[in-house]
């Protein structure tokens, strides 16, 4: 699982309220390389939640995108696409292959093996 | 890519090994899957460059064919893990990138405007009553831009007045009739195989 999908993952336990985002505790990690789409990643970075992917990317053991989300201007310009590249990285070439995601409400695991997170609920959950 | 091509390379994939009748489990063929996800892209650029979820991906063939299109990101999503197991060796056998999430789409709840299509070949609800309903309301809750969806043709105006009244749909258009073709797969199917009317539709939601 890549953190464009966990950016969109949220707990959905029968009255919980703040189950976004889930906490990540990774027990492995891998990184494939994919085409870098500049395009694509500018069009994206309006609709992720910066903070929520910088804290998700250091569960991951990547450190490098500023804490503080930046400037459309810096996005937008085309001469440097070093940021861009940080953002690629991390939403499109990071994977957590095995671990958990952790409601922040309540503490429940949804386990995460051979990157795929599994969400059901149990019974008394839904 | 072209359509033969793709078609081609779809044929290819692994099928449910095991199919499990309580959840309408029935391969999509790579002739419609194919066509589905070539039209969405060709006449609507709908696929290409944008991050796309696959409801009830089975064994992935719509998520392969996204992948194949050049999808910035694919996501299938499926109850059942033999399924995705499938899916996860089909997406490595065409070395493409798929992101494969176990969970009730129904019971789904996903943040912000992040996906822009979905495709499904959702159950019909010949085994649960209204699953067909249920998919289509959870899609257009999730896509931001388009919803691409198979149903079956007897189910024509039904569909569009729920679409339109009661999913938040701006506009909801049958795209064209396909056959589906249904091999044998269960026990109780008396006839060797059995073709289906479905339509093949695009939901777009209204803004939200």
């Amino acid at each position: 699982m890549r953190l464009m999908t966990h950016n969109m993952l949220s707990c959905n336990i029968k009255g919980v309220t703040n189950g976004f985002p889930l906490k990540i505790e990774a027990e492995k990690v891998i990184e494939k390389e994919v085409d870098f789409n500049p395009d694509f990643l500018r069009h994206m970075f309006a609709k992720i939640e910066w903070k929520d992917l910088v804290e998700a990317a250091r569960s991951l053991g990547y450190a490098e995108l500023p804490e503080d989300s930046p400037d459309a201007t810096v996005i937008e310009s085309a001469a440097d696409e070093s940021l861009l590249k940080k953002l690629h990285h991390a939403l499109l070439e990071l994977h957590l292959e095995e671990g958990a995601l952790v409601c922040p409400e309540t503490g429940r695991k949804f386990p995460v093996n051979k990157g795929i997170p599994n969400m059901l609920l149990h019974e008394d959950e839904a | 890519m072209k359509l033969k091509q793709l078609e081609g390379l779809l044929g290819d994939l692994q099928q449910f090994s095991n199919p499990k009748v309580e959840l309408e489990q029935y391969p999509t063929g790579p002739h419609i899957a194919s066509r589905m996800l070539f039209t969405a892209e060709n006449s609507y650029g709908d696929i290409t460059d944008k991050v796309v979820a696959d409801f009830g991906c089975g064994c992935g063939t719509l998520s392969a064919a996204a992948a194949l299109l050049d999808a910035a990101c694919v996501i299938g999503f499926d109850i059942d893990p033999q399924s995705l197991e499938t899916a996860t060796l089909n997406a490595e056998e065409l070395e493409v990138e798929i992101d494969f999430v176990q969970c009730d789409v129904t019971k789904l709840e996903l943040k912000g405007q992040v996906v822009g299509t979905v495709v499904m070949n959702p159950p019909f609800g010949t085994r649960k009553k209204g699953a067909d309903m249920e998919f289509l309301s959870a899609a257009m809750k999730v896509a931001s831009q388009a919803v691409y969806s198979l149903h079956k043709t007897s189910t024509r105006e039904h569909i569009k007045r729920a679409a339109l009244r009661d999913f938040n749909a701006k506009s909801a258009e049958v795209i064209c009739e396909l056959r589906y073709d249904l091999p044998k797969l269960y026990k109780f199917h008396k006839r060797k195989e059995v073709d289906i009317a479905v339509d093949l539709w695009r939901f777009e939601p209204r803004q939200n």
